[in-house]
């Protein structure tokens, strides 16, 4: 396992936030939490980070999905950071394929299943 | 209206037999419409708890088949369980909500009321939000207010209305004020958030409605009506005024006790 792998999690739900990390922290990757896209968006400008892989939510404040990845595509060097969705909405694979994320995971999912997606994106 | 719903509604529902039944085509189709959205929505927001602790069940769960202790501190492990019982409690809450609609349309919300102290009462809602949410409320509250009414169900509107405040604020300070002025109790709570329109504001409080999308927003949008419900069973009246994007007041009037 490298490492040096960072995934960025947008989800405003703070129970689900810290699990997704200790999981992917006890993975050895190396995880920045932000609770919605603006906060997201806001973290890669500042810190120039270029995250290897974002996991996100559909729904959190202040802007849409839609408006979070459009604003991340037009951020220097992040015009291609893999993207899976995870979502419990009925629709979520639409609005993957609407988003051009990479994948999707449907609440409630399993460990296996989270981890496998994951790492068959970050380990490519 | 989707193209399905009015397809679904067109096939099953017959113009000639609700116009016997007194009833309107439009209504009905709205009706339905939230009703499915209400049931997207849901789905949602029971899965997200209901995904947490699966999680954590098989984090322990993989130790332990591999029959390994867990490489946890007993703060972490501590912390871990508490989390599943917050979960648990947010998917009570959401039951119980669900619940409560059904009870509110068969008329079976029941009330025990009794003279408590209100200004408490309000002390103890706003104790058990989070720290970092306490840190973003001012309180006002005039001591020892009395009212007669049902304690639980008075708190679940305070509840309810200090938590989308504090959710559709932002990270912004609300303020929340508890003030008795002759006849009247008046609770209110102010917050720097999105605001509401003129036409939000006259659907708010009915069912599965809210200010905003709910693509934007976690909850079932069902907070501010059965607040409603609640206040008006106590003879008292719900109002908010907004503005976009300055934030809004959500006041609740009761009738002091003296007058009961």
């Amino acid at each position: 396992m490298n490492t040096t792998k960072t995934i960025l999690i947008i989800e405003d739900n703070p129970d689900s936030l810290n699990l997704y990390g200790e999981i992917l922290r006890s993975e050895g990757f190396n995880v920045i939490g932000t609770a919605h896209g603006k906060a997201a968006l806001k973290c890669l400008e500042e810190t120039q980070v270029v995250p290897d892989l974002i996991l996100m939510d559909l729904t959190f404040p202040f802007m849409t999905a839609e408006e979070f990845v459009s604003g991340l595509r037009s951020i220097q060097g992040c015009k291609k950071i893999p993207i899976i969705v995870i979502s419990g909405q009925i629709d979520v694979e639409n609005r993957t394929n609407a988003l051009k994320a990479n994948d999707f995971i449907e609440k409630p999912f399993d460990l296996e299943l989270f981890l496998s997606k994951v790492l068959g994106i970050v380990s490519m | 209206m989707r193209d399905a719903d009015k397809y679904w509604a067109m096939q099953n529902l017959k113009r000639s037999d609700l116009q016997t039944e007194g009833l309107n085509l439009e209504t009905l189709m709205e009706a339905l419409f939230y009703r499915d959205e209400f049931l997207s929505i849901a789905s949602h927001e029971l899965k997200t708890p209901l995904t947490t602790m699966r999680l954590h069940t098989q984090v322990f769960k993989r130790y332990s088949t591999k029959d390994q202790s867990l490489p946890y501190s007993k703060d972490k492990v501590d912390r871990l369980v508490n989390q599943i019982d917050a979960q648990t409690s947010r998917l009570i809450k959401l039951v119980e909500d669900m619940l409560d609609i059904s009870r509110i349309r068969s008329g079976q919300l029941c009330m025990t009321k009794d003279d408590f102290n209100v200004s408490d009462l309000l002390h103890d809602v706003v104790l058990k939000f989070s720290l970092n949410q306490i840190n973003r409320i001012s309180l006002k509250v005039d001591t020892n207010i009395f009212l007669w009414g049902d304690c639980e169900r008075v708190a679940q509107v305070f509840h309810n209305i200090i938590n989308n405040a504090l959710k559709f604020s932002k990270d912004l300070p609300i303020e929340v004020t508890l003030i008795k002025k002759k006849t009247k109790i008046s609770f209110s709570v102010k917050d720097q958030g999105h605001g509401i329109s003129q036409e939000n504001q006259k659907r708010i409080f009915h069912r599965f409605q809210r200010g905003i999308s709910a693509s934007e927003v976690s909850g079932l949008g069902l907070g501010l009506y059965i607040a409603r419900e609640i206040v008006e069973s106590h003879n008292g009246k719900i109002s908010v005024k907004s503005c976009p994007e300055k934030g809004s007041t959500f006041t609740v009037d009761f009738i002091s006790k003296d007058l009961l």
